[in-house]
Order: structure tokens, then sequence, then C-alpha cells
């Protein structure tokens, strides 16, 4: 039988109508996924690859790095040679090799790196180097070196700026005192045998005394002297430009010296590190204490007790903010720098860490234990990101890009490849308050940028949170019980010519532009409740009155045909001139008010006496701009699950003699409510949601603070303003994502539960 | 007498009535507020002011037009951004001590530091007769009309040789991967080209001389005003916009130079970073986008609604998608940005510039915001709108007609176009504007997607291929946010912020209170038929 084209079109179109119709809603419905999947990497758990190892015979690799593509790597061996390999699959071949010191056959005894391809080098026979090494070209060089009579116990080089500030720690263990001195020398002052003045023990010493600490009660007062001398450098001082604060300790001359000696009573110096700029130095002993010294015009010492246990590691995080710290027991904790207080538990373990390692763009730290485990872990979150193990493993170093890390034993390296790409993040910084860098306390903080490159951006939701709780409640708070009402009032009591004008308007009303609104929220509201504050506020409290006063004057006057048919719906026509009266009355008060009471500024009465800022952008504005986007909403859904009642309910309702309120309160809006609730919830999500109006008119300050006259920054704000500076796939980019994904699941739970109350009201009186 | 009449006024409950007329009244009042500032300053603003002399009494004078006045002070906008530090002050009323009109006094509007309020100077020679009469000398003319075409012939020029510039670029990336005779042939035409391209920038700066030349010959064209309270100026006729005497006009004159105003700011660009001239680009950028959007929505939104209307099966899961796709109408809109951004821009455009644009990256093409995506953004947020609609719009024709339809032997096809579509094709069509009215208002998602504050150029002009969809746009209610919220000179613009506005909001109302109409007619028509 032939198929007739007409049916042979009809399959084709259930066919293309089924398809299509399914596709148009699988991808809205992706939206959601699509937002979702971007979010999720946050909270991926950090992976860790091993990308390849040496393999050397010889038992003697003291250091090791790699270039920023984990395509090359250096060892750095015992008899101060240098050997450059590349990688080929899983293992590095060597290609060069270099020696440090072609004419000298001392062994290193210690190799220290702080930033990638610089390590300070000490030789057995006393000699300090800053190697500066080039992976690709495969070559080393010296930056400055300096001799000492013996290899000190630490011993720290950096360059910072155009200086080379070495800092160099002995111990007299006989004496039980510490020797730790420092020096800087211009950068141009190269060479082996050069530096300045040299470790000669000091004689014309001036400083203070400062009295350090008090150990136990049979120990002497100890004392620490911090001296300061100054050593004439032997070039001709070419001063450039001395715009650095190392200048306002060195003076003017080229190279000077700086020694600080305190004696720690009875404890050994067990850790030291010294931070990027040379100027701070953090030293820990084996009684538990650390002790920060910075020698600074007025010599600083700061000491605390950290442990019960001997300190065993410290180290600089980047940013030179924070220390962490760890003991024998296998405690770790971060330090603040500027105070030296604890304000963060880092992950424990049950040994002994003998070293850490940082990051050089964040704030990553490894950390080893003696058993030659291997932990990666971030400050910020005090996450703990992977786990590896390494035979023998003495130390690790952190690629540049801190997207991998170096293990070394003394007969091999092993590259690691460290997945981690959101380490920031963790449920507990999203939503908990976190004790940042450099603040007194833990605290919810929104702030995503900032001018420093060490800076730690605070991602802290929270607030946002907050802000958009706070502008929603304002505005609902105003809103809602208007809207309701007048929605009562338009379905009960107004006629139904008025009914017939003002249910349109309001519809119309409700596809306003919000930016039309923000607009005149910021730009006319905002300066208007400003300076007539005092008597908005007022008005506030004097318009109940005069309303009752006139509603109760209205019920006494007599029974008239004009005064019924007022009451046949007018009176929303009569009360007008009543509000007009009692703002304009309140607008009378308040200069004499402002005058007498407030010393003439209101607001400068305000911040005096309560301490409240009075910000132009405020919750007021946001509760009128936002209430009026909502209120056409709730106004609209309130009226329509109102024209679902039966008349004839509220018909018999009056017929029995109930009045007209009774039967609104006993009969309408019991039958009513659950569309109401749904009116009220729909326009919640719209408020929850709405961009350009808090966007404009809340000043978006992401501060947690309930008082109506300040500002706050929403969710939905805040994506708008955050999304077109963040670069792609960073951590920010994906924390906006999931502060939509945050957005759209609120909303459409709202919603749906709206719907679902909706339904159910509309099949309830299907059968009257 | 009073116990029974307080006692009938707690039960009665009409103060309960009261409060929700109050209510009532309250967001009326809300409504008219907001309806008559915008509608006030939005007319004002275009409308040519009187320009006062007021002298104070310490005996300093100004001219300017008195903006606003408040309890103690007053606003006076002194125009002249060339000469004073600040073209809007702030004056005690109670300094002032005498306020005049005086008739001679002439608003000049220059593209260049705004207004210019000032006296004639009586020693400017025949150009003074221009702005007595009104007639441009004729030499000045012909200058104007010359640089114009010299303009033309240089765009012209400068067109041809970056298509050179680019085929000989491309050539060299050809030629370095191809072999023999391909290479010989890009070789021998890459020697003919350098050629042909210095010859024309030859000519190129010919023109530019012969440019140069008319354009001092204009810049002599010059009158001199003197400024309130002494200055002397002199103002090149070709920097001129407008001139008036504000002060001299009756009131029919005014409302023809208003018409031009307003007419101005539909069709000009804007001048001065946007706080002057016109909001063409806005305008424009916003009809496109909404047509665009419509385009790719309707079709689309139709035909999920005919799915879930008519073709779908009903049962849980149909409930759960119906639920889903009403809610999806009120996700915020921001929300739809960031998806359009992620997926669009991000994704789509990203790898649409991998593709075909390769040559070009870094510097992305599709791979940032631009006109088409942001339509597209929109598309999927106006989606839930259209669908629900049609939806409601095939539920609300009458069973009996399809039921009769399908018993005369007609296929669902047939059904579906002859008898239900039709039937129903006004309440979509109400769909469509109010989705196009949200649409038009809409500026958060495409804040992120491709707006700009200033789009050198418009989507679509007169070069190949003439609708460029990668290019970013202007849109009014973008415009809107931009100059009251981020302009470096918010007195200075505010008369422009509130006629976009203005403008935008009546666009808005038009389209949504239209929508309104037709679907409360439709409602009375089906009601009627049902009987």
């Amino acid at each position: 039988m032939r198929i007739k084209p007409n049916y042979l079109a009809d399959r084709c179109a259930t066919i293309i109508i089924n398809a299509g119709g399914m596709l148009v809603i699988a991808t809205i419905i992706s939206i959601v996924f699509i937002i979702t999947s971007v979010a999720l990497p946050l909270f991926y758990p950090a992976r860790t690859t091993e990308l390849a190892t040496t393999a050397t015979q010889e038992q003697d690799i003291i250091a090791a790095q790699t270039d920023e593509y984990l395509k090359k790597l250096y060892l750095m061996h015992r008899d101060g040679t240098l050997t450059f390999s590349e990688r080929q699959l899983q293992t590095f071949s060597a290609v060069a090799s270099q020696r440090l010191r072609p004419n000298s056959s001392a062994r290193v005894v210690a190799s220290e790196s702080h930033t990638p391809f610089q390590h300070t080098v000490v030789w057995e026979d006393g000699l300090v180097a800053l190697v500066q090494v080039d992976p690709v070209r495969r070559q080393a060089e010296i930056l400055h070196s300096q001799k000492f009579t013996s290899p000190p116990a630490h011993v720290f080089m950096r360059l910072h700026q155009k200086n080379i500030i070495t800092v160099s720690v002995t111990t007299n263990e006989a004496k039980r005192s510490t020797k730790c001195s420092s020096s800087a020398v211009q950068k141009d002052q190269r060479g082996l045998e050069g530096g300045a003045g040299g470790l000669n023990t000091s004689e014309d010493m001036f400083g203070v005394s400062i009295p350090l600490k008090q150990t136990s009660p049979c120990a002497k007062r100890s004392e620490a002297q911090i001296s300061i001398r100054s050593v004439a450098s032997s070039t001709a001082g070419k001063e450039e430009q001395s715009d650095e604060d190392l200048d306002d300790f060195f003076a003017s001359d080229d190279s000077e010296d700086l020694r600080i000696r305190y004696d720690t009573s009875i404890a050994n110096i067990s850790a030291v590190d010294v931070s990027a700029d040379g100027l701070q130095t953090i030293v820990g002993t084996t009684q538990g204490d650390i002790h920060l010294l910075r020698p600074n015009a007025d010599s600083e010492q700061l000491h605390t007790a950290a442990s019960a246990d001997a300190i065993t590691a410290v180290k600089f995080i980047y940013g030179d903010r924070s220390i962490i710290v760890a003991d024998r027991a296998g405690n770790v904790s971060a330090w603040q720098a500027d105070t030296l207080t604890r304000f963060k538990t880092l992950p424990n373990h049950s040994q002994p860490i003998t070293s850490f390692s940082k990051g050089h763009r964040s704030k990553l730290y490894t950390e080893i234990t003696q058993h030659g485990e291997l932990q990666a872990n971030y400050l910020t979150s005090a996450r703990q990101l992977t786990a590896v193990h390494q035979q023998r493993m003495l130390k690790a170093s952190i690629a540049p890009r801190d997207d991998a890390f170096v293990t070394v034993s003394p007969t091999s390296a092993v590259l690691w490849k460290l997945d981690a790409p959101h380490p920031e993040i963790s449920f507990k910084t999203l939503l908990q308050p976190v004790w940042y860098e450099n603040y007194p306390r833990p605290e919810h903080v929104w702030q995503s940028s900032s001018a420093s490159d060490d800076f730690e951006p605070k991602l802290g939701l929270l607030p946002l949170i907050y802000g958009t709780v706070k502008a929603t409640f304002y505005a609902l708070l105003l809103v809602l019980p208007l809207s309701i009402f007048a929605a009562i009032y338009v379905n009960q009591c107004a006629s139904p010519r008025c009914r017939a004008i003002i249910k349109p308007v309001i519809e119309i009303l409700a596809s306003l532009p919000s930016v039309v609104i923000g607009f005149l929220a910021a730009m006319w509201l905002a300066p208007f409740l400003q300076t007539h504050l005092l008597a908005f506020l007022i008005s506030l409290l004097l318009a109940p009155l005069v309303f009752l006063l006139f509603v109760f004057g209205w019920s006494l006057l007599p029974q008239h045909r004009i005064i019924m048919s007022v009451e046949q719906g007018q009176q929303y026509l009569l009360i007008l001139p009543v509000i007009c009266l009692s703002y304009l009355l309140a607008h009378a008060c308040a200069q004499p008010c402002e005058a007498y009471l407030f010393q003439g500024d209101f607001l400068a009465w305000l911040y005096e006496t309560w301490g409240i800022h009075y910000d132009q952008r405020n919750s007021i504005v946001i509760a009128f701009a936002l209430g009026f986007a909502v209120a056409p909403i709730i106004f609209s859904i309130t009226e329509d699950s109102l024209a679902t009642v039966p008349p004839a309910l509220t018909s018999s309702s009056l017929a029995l003699g109930a009045s007209k309120w009774q039967t609104i309160w006993r009969v309408l809006l019991p039958s009513a409510s659950p569309g109401i609730f749904a009116a009220a919830i729909i326009g919640l999500g719209r408020a929850v949601g709405e961009t350009m109006i808090v966007l404009m008119a809340t000043g978006n300050t992401p501060i947690m603070d309930s008082s109506p006259f300040n500002g706050m920054r929403t969710l939905a704000a805040n994506i708008a303003v955050e999304v077109p500076e963040a670069p792609v796939d960073s951590t920010l980019y994906r924390t906006l994502y999931l502060c939509a994904a945050l957005l759209f699941v609120l909303t459409f739970c709202f919603n749906t539960l709206a719907e679902l109350v909706r339904t159910k009201l509309r099949g309830r009186y299907v059968n009257i | 007498m009073s116990t029974s009449s307080l006692r009938r006024f707690w039960t009665g409950g009409d103060i309960w009535l009261w409060l929700m007329a109050a209510s009532l009244t309250l967001l009326l009042l809300m409504t008219v507020v907001f309806f008559g500032i915008i509608v006030v300053n939005g007319l004002q603003a275009l409308w040519p002011r009187q320009i006062a002399v007021l002298t104070t009494v310490a005996g300093d004078t100004y001219a300017g037009a008195i903006i606003q006045r408040q309890k103690t002070q007053m606003q006076v906008k002194v125009a002249n951004r060339d000469l004073n530090a600040q073209d809007f002050i702030w004056l005690d009323r109670s300094d002032i001590a005498t306020i005049h009109y005086p008739e001679h006094i002439y608003v000049l509007e220059r593209t260049e530091y705004g207004d210019f309020y000032g006296f004639l100077a009586a020693n400017s020679s025949d150009i003074a007769t221009y702005f007595k009469t009104g007639k441009l000398p004729p030499r000045f003319k012909q200058l104007q009309a010359d640089i114009v075409a010299v303009q033309e012939q240089t765009g012209i020029l400068n067109e041809r040789i970056s298509k050179l510039e680019k085929q000989r670029m491309e050539r060299n990336d050809t030629s370095k991967s191809s072999w023999g005779e391909q290479g010989e042939v890009s070789t021998r035409k890459q020697t003919s080209q350098p050629l042909q391209s210095e010859g024309m920038r030859g000519q190129l700066t010919a023109q530019y001389q012969i440019l140069n030349d008319l354009q001092t010959e204009l810049d002599t064209y010059q009158a001199k005003f003197t400024a309130v309270p002494s200055a002397t100026v002199s103002i090149a006729l070709s920097d001129l916009v407008r001139y008036y005497q504000p002060n001299a006009m009756h009131g029919l004159a005014k409302f023809w130079l208003y018409c031009q105003k307003v007419f101005e700011l539909l069709t000009a660009e804007p001048r001065e970073a946007n706080t002057e001239g016109g909001v063409f680009p806005a305008a424009f950028g916003t009809v496109l986008l909404v047509f665009l959007m419509s385009i790719t929505s309707f079709p689309f939104g139709v035909l999920a609604g005919i799915y879930l209307g008519l073709y779908a099966r009903d049962g849980l899961l149909l409930r759960v998608i119906r639920i889903a796709v009403h809610n999806l109408a009120g996700i915020p809109s921001i929300v739809f940005g960031i998806f359009g951004l992620g997926f669009f821009v991000y994704g789509l455009g990203a790898s649409i510039d991998q593709l075909f644009y390769a040559s070009a990256l870094p510097a992305p093409t599709f791979g940032t915001g631009g006109i088409l995506w942001a339509s597209l953004t929109l598309g999927i947020l106006t989606l839930p709108v259209v669908v629900v609609a049609t939806e409601e719009a095939l539920r609300t024709v009458p069973k009996s007609l399809q039921d009769s339809s399908m018993a005369l032997g007609a296929t669902r096809l047939q059904t579906l176009t002859k008898v239900l579509l039709p039937a129903a094709s006004p309440s979509i069509l109400t769909g469509f504007i109010l989705a196009m009215a949200r649409a038009a208002g809409e500026v958060a998602p495409l804040m992120i997607t491709g707006v700009v504050k200033l789009a050198p150029h418009l989507a679509i002009d007169g070069s190949f291929p003439f609708l460029h969809l990668e290019r970013k746009f202007m849109h009014l209610g973008f415009h809107i946010y931009d100059i009251s919220y981020q302009s470096p000179n918010v007195d200075a613009s505010r008369p422009l912020v509130y006629a976009t506005t203005l403008l935008l909001l009546f666009i808005v109302v038009l389209m949504a209170g239209s929508s309104i109409w037709l679907r409360a007619r439709l409602r009375k028509k089906y009601k009627l038929g049902a009987l």
C-alpha cells in the first residue's frame, strides 16, 4: 500500500517535533550541568604522578631543580658539579655538566635554595656562594661569594633588589651563645674573594640591650645584643637608586654589617630560615621556642614558645607574611610573621619533619619526614594535597610554576607532577571563617584581587550570601505586606473598572527593565534619601498615627450616600491625600527636629552617638528599588490565586452577615493562602537573583553588617562585577560559577516549591 | 457613644480594609513617582533652557542655565568646559543679587568641550553674519563637501592597502609550506604587489596632504565670542554642531529645536565619552540584538512548546519537565549570562577560532563576547517564556476544534497547521512580544557576553559580509548603566541618561503593554467563543 504524502508529512513532522522538542528541553536543562561542570573542578582532589627519575650511579646528589616546562633538570653533587639533563619519557639523561669551582677539590656540605635556580652553596673549606643556574643554556654562574673561616651552621644568601644579603648563623656551644650576623653587599661587587668586612669579631659595637627571655628559674638573666657595625666598601660606591627599606638601615654606605648576638640560654638553634629580602630571620630552638629577628632601625626581636618539643624545621611561606614551624613530635603550625602569633594548625605527622620547601607563586609548601615521606600542603586552606614516598629522601624543591616538585635522595632525583589546580579552595574556606595572613582573627572575607603579587585571594562566600539575604530581607519586608494587601484589596474591594485598569498596569510594571529601576534608585532615590533621611524616618512613625486617626475619624462619620460609595472600593483614592499629608508633616517636622535634637546634622549625630555610618547606597534604597521590581510579581500571582477562589464562597459568607474583613480573613485568605505563599516564594526567588538593581544601588561592598544604613554585595552582583576580570578556568572563575550554580539551585528550588503549591491550589476548587 | 463606635471600629475590621487600600495607594504612588521622575526629566532633558546671567553680592557674574533650585543653593550649568574648571557649579541663593536673561546670549553646541555660553563679539567680520542670518559662507560649504570627498577616497585607499598586505601575509604563509609551481607563482605575484601598494601609499600621502590643506583653510572660518564674565574665545565653524539663542526664542521655535534634538538623539553617534550627542548605535544594537534573539529563540521555543503541549506522552517525566521549563523563566538572568560566557564565548567561540580563525590567534575573533553570543544567550533566556506561551496558547484552543478536525480525517500535522496554530497564533504572538520586551530590557547577561560602552563599528555595515556577528555592540540598557554609573562627569551626562532611560522605557512599556492588551482582547474573544 502506498503511503499518502499527507501521512508521510505527518510522520516526518512528528519525528521532527519530537526530536526538536526534546533537544530544546535537553538544552535548557543542560544549563545547570554546564555551570556545575565548570565549578566542580574546585573540589577535585589533587593528584601526583611520577614523571621521570634520574639514573645516576653516584651517591652524592645534594640538590635538584627542574625548569618551568618540566623538560629539563639539573642536579648538584657534593663535589661541586652540576649535571644538566633532559627528560626523555620516564628518565632524565645527562647531557652536560659543569664544575662550580674548577680549581678546588673541596666538597659541598650544604645547599639551600630560595628562588628557583638560585642556590646558596657551602663548601667544606668555608666558602659560601650564591649560584645562579640557567637550566636552558646549561650553565651556572657564581653571583657572589664570601669566605668564612669554617662552614657556618646555617647560611643564606639572598639577591634582593640590587643587594646581596648574607645571613649566617654560627653557634658556639661551649659558650651557649649564638651569633647571627647578616650583611648586605652591592650586587656589582662580585668575585670569589670579595665580600666586605668579613666575619671579624666586633670591637666597636654600640647597641641596645634587650632582655630576651627568662627560661628556667635557675638560669641567669640572659641578654641579647643587637650590634650594628658599618664597614666601608672597598669599591667606589655608585649609589644608583636607594629606594629600598634596606637603605633605611644600611645608611648610605655600600656595604655594612649588622650583628645580632643573642643568648638562647640553655637551648640550641635547631632550625633557621631567612625571608626573601633577608630582613627577617626566624630561628627555632631545641627547647621549642621560635625567635624572629628583624634588623630594622629599632632592631626588633620577637620570641615565643611554639612547642613543648624541639623545633625541627621553620620556613617562610611565599610572601614572607607567615612562617611554618614543625616540631619533633610532627606537629606543624603556621605563625604570623609580624606579631609571631600562631594562626593555623596544619596537617600533622607522626614523625618528625626534617625539612620544608615552599612554592614560588602561591602558599604551597612541602614537608619531608624522617622516613622519606613527602607531603604537599596548602597554607590558606590547610589542605593536604598529596603524599609521596622515596627511599632516603633528603629534600624537595618545588618547580618554578608550583605545578611539580623534585624530590632528592643521595642516589636519585624524581620529578613529580602535582595536579592541584585549586589548592586554596575547600568547603571550609568557602563557608567557614578562615584565618588569613595578617588578620587578627578568623574571618569571612571576600577579596578576590589585590595590587600585589604575593596576595592571598580570600574567597569566602558567606559575605555574599549574607548580602543576598540582607537585600532580599529588606526588600520583602517592605514589599511583601504591601503587594499582598494591595492584591487582596484589588480582588475584593475595588470596582471592576478600577481592577481592569490596575491589573494590566501592574503587569506592565513586572516587565520594566531592571537597569532603569537601578538607575533611578542610584541617581535619584539615594541622594534624595540622604538629604531627606530624617523626614523619611519621622514619616515612618507619623504615617501610622495619622492613618489611625483618619480611619477612626472616618468611622465616626454618619452613613451618607457619598460615604457609602467611597466604601464601595474608592478608599485607595481617599487615602492618597492622607499619605501625602503625613509625609509633608514629617518633612515639616524634620527641619526643626534636626536643628534642636541632632545639632543640625542628623547623619553626623548618627555617627557620633551611635557609631552608625550612613552609606548613600544602602539597604533602604535597595528595599525600595528591589521591592519595586518584585512587587508586581507578588501582586499578580497573589491576585491570580485569589481569583481562583470561587465567588460562591465569599458571597455566601457575606450573605450570612459577615463583614467584608471577616470574609477576607476567615474565608478568602485560608483558601488562597497556598497561592499567597507561592507568590512570596516566587518574589523571593526574583529578589535573590536580581542583578542590575543591586549592582547599581548597593555600593557592592562585601561586608557583613545588618545595619539598614549600609550596603552589601550580593551573589548575582558579584558575578557581574568580577567575571569579566576573571581569567578562564582560574580559581576565581570557577568560584563565580559555583555562585551561579548556587543561585540556580536556590531559585529553582524556590520556584519548584511555588509551582507545586500552585498546581495543588488549582486543583482544589475544580469541583465547585 | 464613644465606646460603641470604638468597638464597631475594631470588630468591623474597617481598619484592615483601609490598610489594604493604603497599600495599594503606596504601590501606585511608587509607580507614579517612578514614571513621573523619568518622564519629566526625560522630556525636559533636551528642552532648550533659558540662560541666566547671575550677579552675586560680591560682584562675580556667571552665565548659565539654572538646573535645580534647592532650599539654600542652586545648581547652575555654566558650560564652557575649556574655560572653567567645572561646568556645573553650586551657588548660594542668598549670595545672588540679580538674575536677568539677556536676549542675545548664544548657546553653541560644539563637538569638543561641550556647550559654550556667550555673546557674539562685536568685531568678528563676515562670519558673524552667519550667526545672524543662519547662512553659511558658500566657500565653507564647498570646503566641507571637499573634505568629505577626500576622506572617502583615503578610506578606500586604506582599505585596499590593508587588503593587499593581508593577501601578501597569507601568501607568505602558504609559500612556506607549498612546493614547486605554486611557490613560483606566488613569488612572482609577490614581486608585483609591493609596487602596487607602494604606489597606493604615494597616493595616500598626497590625499592626506590635500586633506590637511583643506582642514587648515576650514579652520580659518572662526567667530569670536565673549564668555561671561570676560574671556574671548574664537570658535571654529567646523566645530559647531548647532547654535541658538534660547532667551530670544518663542515657544514654537523652542519646540522645533526640541524636535531636532530628539531626532539627533535617535540618529546621531555619541560624543564626549557618551555624555552628548545621540544614542543611535545603542538603539541599533538593541534592535539588532532583539531581532537576532527572536530568530534563534522563537522557532525552537514554538517547537518545544508544541512538543510539550501536543506530542509528548503524559506522565510523571513530562510533569517534571514541564515544571522545570516553567521554572527556568524565574532563573536569574546573570546565571544565563555566565552560562553564555562559559558555553558560547569560551566554549563554542574558542573552538570556532581554532578551526577557522587560527591565523588571527591569539587575538580572539569569536572567542570573545560579541553580538552573536549575546543574542544566543538572550535566546536561551527567553526560550522558557516562548515555550510556556506556546503551550498555554495551544491549551486555550477549545478541545472540540481539535477533535472535530481529527474526526474529519485530518492528520495530526494538518490539525496542527490548519486548525490549532491559526487559532493559537495570536496568543503565541503575545508571548513573543513579552519575550522581546524582556530581552530588550535585560542588561546583566549582556555585560559579560559582549556589550561595550563604545563600539567603533556597527554590526551591520557596507563591507563584506555585511553582518558581522563577532563584533561587540552597544545597548540602550547598558548605555544607561554605563553613563549613569561610570561617567566621569555625572552632571553633564544626566540629561542624556534620562532621555535614554525614557526611550528604553517607552520601547519596553510599549511592547509589554501591547502584548498585555492583546492578551486581554484574546481572552475576551475566547470566552465569547466558548459560550
